[in-house]
């Protein structure tokens, strides 16, 4: 997938003028995070259930070598195959060349953000191999020939209004010609039309949610169903995960699934979660004849062990986006890669640079809900934090951003003087927005009073108040 | 070198070591073991069980029948489709263990076999059902093809109350048991935990996305206790 995490500033100001952008939004916020605090008040281990989640994940990580290796054996075992790609380059040609060995025309696609991270369907496109995303989010996004802008509900920015529109527009090559308005209506419209696209298909790709190492077997988790038959009906199935993804065994799995439905939706599972493993066995009636699995390292391996390597613990589940005033506010495409929210701004410098995406650690408040939320107890402010500093190390931020940086340390380093300054400050600002309570502009400030006021201090700094307090 | 080399060297060399026999026996024996780590107290007491399923399937939108005597399964079977309106037409598992119900003396038209395109209801039988969170756990072998999960419209599933657990990890119990320990896995496991649903219009919830619109389960009560 292209990379406009560079032009995140541009991006961002787009999205905020962008009306129908902020009424998807909203209902972003109203749903998931009030579903998700219902589902963990119904369950009183939910936080002793947080750190099983994140041991189980560290020790995988601590020997993520001898795990990969072991779901290789068992997999295979059962008859399956195992691709080691080191690059999205390397897994696009691993589909592919499955594609093409069985004379693939279509591909119908389930879920997979590997998928979007090596840009699969545009590659599939350009070589007469059909993708078609039948994840009724993923399908909006590919009618509109946009990226998803969220990892479990890819199409969140859209109206109903939009997706009216959408349906009109590429559904008339099937004979329907009335724009719809019923929500209800356009679920039935795409069951409708996907249905034989399902069973016409050649091969379909879904991602992972895990990989066994037990068993050898792979996970989708999904609501729709689409993953299923996007599985079972042709007569290969191509699973695309990355390395992190393994788990050493089902009842590891099973503690993981206790946070990741209930974090991502406030379900407390998804409604099928799926565990394949190998092709259709003598005497099966259905499922697949081949089974694939390709492992994706795209940078991965390099993070392992780092000062970043708590990442890896990430299940995907959607929490830190859907709670983040950043994501609420610009929506995902302004993120500029496949992963947004503050995973994205993570994991993005991680696996793409961080000269290209400097701007993604800086898109965040530092207000700390991400990391409270995160089923897996990522600490994502460190982690943010960490790649600021280096950016600034390798020089990347702008003369004016260092200036500024500069001149507060130079500040923060004569406390006598910093407290001056934040005395004489707040009393000017006190006094210009006396009247209102509200601080309309500023100078040098203007990327952030054009969008809202700033509140006019009132009374005195902290560090009078502290000084108070503690006598 | 080959790209399974490139990435497990890049591994070992970020985790600052080599993947040493004693690592390889430490992982061995935590698969061996596959112990259940923290397990939720909302399915403590078996003898709740049968009252949490029903509950929690209700829950997620499944109709649920619990009968005393298995004889009356494919009546209820029957009115079910008949409330919504649906042709007494099913397409059922050739599951040995769906032969002691007494389909003969119900109107249901039947067909055994995997799902067909226009195959619009389907009655399966469950692996196991787990209380905790009201979920069914089917298998895949050559009499339980897994396409009478997903492809019609209105999914029956009939189960005993003994095969009702408290949770996954007793489910898994039961498949290890059955195989003496191991873990041979059956080609495919679903979960499934209510009807297909999707929130990817206006992010509301809409049944039916792919899958089944309609979930019923009847349950037949054979605890001769």
């Amino acid at each position: 997938m292209r990379l406009t995490s560079p032009s995140f500033p541009r991006n961002a100001r787009k999205a905020l003028g962008d009306d129908n952008l902020k009424s998807a939004m909203r209902k972003l916020a109203e749903g998931f995070p009030v579903a998700r605090l219902a589902a963990i008040a119904e369950l009183p281990e939910f936080e002793a259930l947080r750190d099983r989640g994140r041991e189980i994940k560290d020790h995988v990580l601590a020997n993520l070598d001898l795990y990969l290796e072991r779901f290789e054996r068992t997999c295979v075992e059962r008859g399956g195959h195992v691709h080691w790609a080191r690059t999205a380059e390397e897994a696009r040609g691993i589909v592919l060349d499955i594609c093409r060995r069985v004379g693939a025309k279509t591909v119908t696609k389930g879920k997979t953000m590997i998928g979007e991270e090596i840009g699969l369907n545009k590659f599939l496109e350009a070589h007469g191999v059909l993708p078609i995303e039948t994840d009724l989010g993923e399908y909006i996004v590919q009618l509109a020939d946009e990226p998803p802008s969220h990892i479990i509900a890819p199409a969140i920015h859209k109206t109903k209004e939009q997706v009216a529109d959408l349906f009109l527009e590429h559904h008339r090559q099937y004979g329907k010609t009335a724009k719809l308005s019923d929500g209800a209506d356009m679920v039935h419209e795409a069951r409708e039309i996907l249905r034989p696209k399902f069973l016409a298909a050649d091969v379909g790709v879904t991602g992972a949610n895990f990989l066994i190492a037990e068993t050898g077997s792979t996970v989708i988790v999904t609501n729709e169903g689409n993953g299923d038959l996007t599985q079972m009906l042709p007569r290969v199935h191509v699973v695309m995960a990355s390395l992190e993804k393994v788990v050493p065994t089902l009842e590891d799995a099973s503690t993981i699934l206790r946070l990741l439905a209930r974090s991502a939706t406030g379900q407390e599972m998804s409604v099928y979660t799926t565990f394949s493993t190998g092709p259709r066995r003598p005497g099966d009636l259905d499922g697949p004849e081949e089974f694939h699995v390709v492992l994706l390292d795209g940078g991965r391996s390099a993070v392992l062990g780092t000062e970043f390597g708590d990442m890896l613990r990430c299940i995907r589940c959607g929490a830190c986006m859907n709670h983040c005033p950043v994501y609420n506010a610009v929506g995902g495409h302004a993120y500029g890669w496949v992963y947004p929210g503050p995973i994205g701004s993570v994991l993005t410098p991680a696996l793409q640079g961080i000269a290209a995406t400097r701007h993604l650690p800086n898109a965040s408040t530092f207000c700390g809900k991400c990391e409270s939320v995160c089923p897996m107890r990522i600490p994502l402010p460190r982690l943010l934090r960490q790649w600021r500093e280096k950016a600034f190390e390798a020089d990347l931020p702008s003369l004016s951003e260092r200036f500024g940086l500069g001149l507060w340390a130079f500040f923060a380093k004569r406390p006598w003087l910093y407290r001056l300054a934040t005395r004489l400050a707040v009393a000017v600002l006190g006094a210009l927005g006396r009247k209102s309570g509200r601080v309309a502009s500023l100078p040098f400030a203007s990327a952030w009073t054009d969008a809202r006021d700033m509140p006019a201090p009132e009374g005195r700094s902290f560090h009078a108040l502290w000084k108070e307090r503690r006598g | 070198m080959s790209a399974r080399e490139t990435i497990l060297g890049e591994i070992g060399r970020s985790l600052g070591r080599k993947a040493t026999a004693d690592a390889a026996r430490e992982i061995d024996g935590r698969i061996r073991r596959h112990e259940a780590n923290l397990i939720p107290r909302r399915a403590a007491d078996p003898a709740k069980h049968l009252a949490l399923f029903v509950e929690r399937s209700e829950r997620l939108g499944v109709s649920v029948d619990v009968v005393k005597d298995a004889r009356e399964v494919p009546e209820k079977i029957a009115a079910w489709l008949a409330k919504h309106n649906l042709p007494a037409r099913v397409k059922m598992s050739p599951d040995s263990a769906l032969d002691a119900y007494p389909w003969d003396a119900s109107l249901l038209s039947i067909g055994r076999g995997r799902a067909a395109p226009d195959d619009l209801n389907s009655v399966t039988p469950a692996f196991a059902a787990i209380a905790e969170t009201g979920t069914v756990m089917t298998v895949s072998d050559p009499a339980r093809p897994t396409t009478l999960n997903f492809l019609p419209d209105n999914h029956a599933i009939v189960l005993n109350k003994s095969q009702i657990v408290g949770t996954l990890e007793a489910a898994w119990a039961k498949f290890r048991e059955n195989l003496g320990g191991q873990t041979a896995m059956p080609r495919t496991v679903n979960l499934i935990s209510g009807a297909s649903r999707t929130g990817d219009i206006d992010a509301r919830i809409y049944q039916g996305a792919h899958g089944p619109r309609r979930v019923h389960i009847v349950i037949v009560d054979d605890d001769r206790t």
